[in-house]
């Protein structure tokens, strides 16, 4: 017996109301995080692709690329698809069996003005960033 | 008696949990969506005016220089605000003149004007901002203060022995419109000519887009040139601006 004649043993009213509150809890947690990632494949889907303008010159067997717009390039995530070869920039030179340098102010960025030269007659020119096709060039 | 009915209701919890589960998902999706969706959405439109703009500015070297019509696309208002913001301007870009006395002294004409220019400028939140310059046939875009030739102008000064023939771009007014949606520019090109004989005189020109290929064209470094007793045809094509 307990206090005022209350047997707590026998009395487990109380426990199953916190059992009960603590599914419920449990199911929000579950179905609000089922629900957020679901949202979040629902949101359209809009790639952040880079913005960018160049203008190709070809003269005495050479292609001249110049950047004539838009962000500037970070040379590290830049790839250059001349013809079937893959070049990426080892500082401002290509590197690739093709040679080409960039001519610009000497740091890791391909911007406005700075031009590639490439010292080949290539003939299509893809430029990838982020692997994405942000420039594809005809000569 | 009051107590077992405390216990037995739970009316309110079917209501606290649709509210914590909304309260959950708004605040899980509305900062992926601030984060992620608005700048990438505010760019592609943007990069979307931006080319619509540019295309259609440029077909005026198509039809230069004769007289035409532009569609150009301006601004736009999204849910997400105002982007691109963008503004066409025919505005000159320096001075002309030619000043001689023909014919013995009989006949003396002198010739000002305004070097005929227009500009698209378009001012991006998500992109740099980018302005393009049409004047005399050639096309310069500029960026961060910096201006690239894109096409080279088509500046038309022969002179030989005795015979000098100057073609000049003047612009009759200044104008200007900047706005969103679609605009009807009207490019309206008319052409006057001159002829002189056994002129003496001087040409000068200060232009702050293509002064090196004028420099080039009269082989100054000054910016002007004297002539002689030279039979001259002066040609002006006047650029007027409808909006």
């Amino acid at each position: 017996m307990g206090v005022d004649g209350v047997d707590f043993k026998a009395d487990s009213k109380a426990a199953s109301e916190i059992i009960g509150e603590m599914l419920l809890l449990v199911i929000v947690v579950v179905l609000a995080g089922v629900l957020s990632s679901n949202i979040a494949s629902l949101i359209p889907n809009v790639q952040d692709t880079a913005y960018v303008d160049m203008l190709a010159v070809s003269e005495n067997g050479s292609v001249n690329i110049t950047h004539v717009g838009g962000e500037p390039l970070n040379l590290a995530e830049v790839k250059l698809m001349l013809d079937d070869e893959v070049c990426r920039f080892d500082d401002t030179t290509l590197d690739c069996e093709t040679s080409g340098r960039l001519f610009g102010n000497g740091d890791d960025l391909w911007e406005f003005g700075e031009r590639l030269q490439i010292n080949s007659s290539v003939s299509r020119i893809s430029v990838i960033y982020h692997d994405q096709i942000v420039c594809k060039i005809f000569v | 008696m009051i107590r077992l009915f405390a216990r037995s209701s739970s009316d309110a919890v079917s209501s606290v949990v649709a509210m914590t589960i909304v309260l959950a998902v708004l605040a899980v999706a509305l900062p992926l969506a601030i984060s992620n969706f608005i700048p990438c959405y505010v760019k592609s439109s943007e990069m979307q005016r931006y080319a619509e703009a540019e295309d259609s500015f440029l077909k005026i070297a198509e039809f230069y220089p004769n007289s035409g019509r532009l569609r150009l696309r301006l601004g736009e208002q999204t849910p997400f605000g105002f982007v691109a913001a963008t503004s066409l301007k025919a505005e000159s870009s320096g001075t002309v003149e030619v000043n001689a006395a023909c014919d013995g002294g009989n006949v003396n004409f002198n010739l000002q004007c305004n070097i005929s220019s227009v500009k698209l400028s378009m001012l991006g939140r998500a992109i740099p901002n980018r302005t393009l310059i049409f004047s005399e046939g050639g096309i310069v875009v500029e960026q961060a203060g910096t201006r690239i030739v894109l096409s080279e102008p088509q500046i038309e000064l022969n002179h030989s022995d005795d015979s000098l023939t100057l073609t000049i771009d003047c612009l009759k007014e200044e104008r200007g419109i900047s706005g969103s949606g679609s605009a009807i520019v009207d490019i309206a090109m008319s052409m006057e000519r001159w002829e002189y004989e056994n002129c003496t005189g001087y040409i000068y020109v200060n232009d702050s887009i293509f002064q090196d290929y004028w420099d080039e064209a009269m082989q100054s470094t000054s910016g002007s040139m004297n002539f002689t007793n030279k039979n001259v045809t002066l040609i002006v094509r006047w650029m007027e601006v409808k909006v």
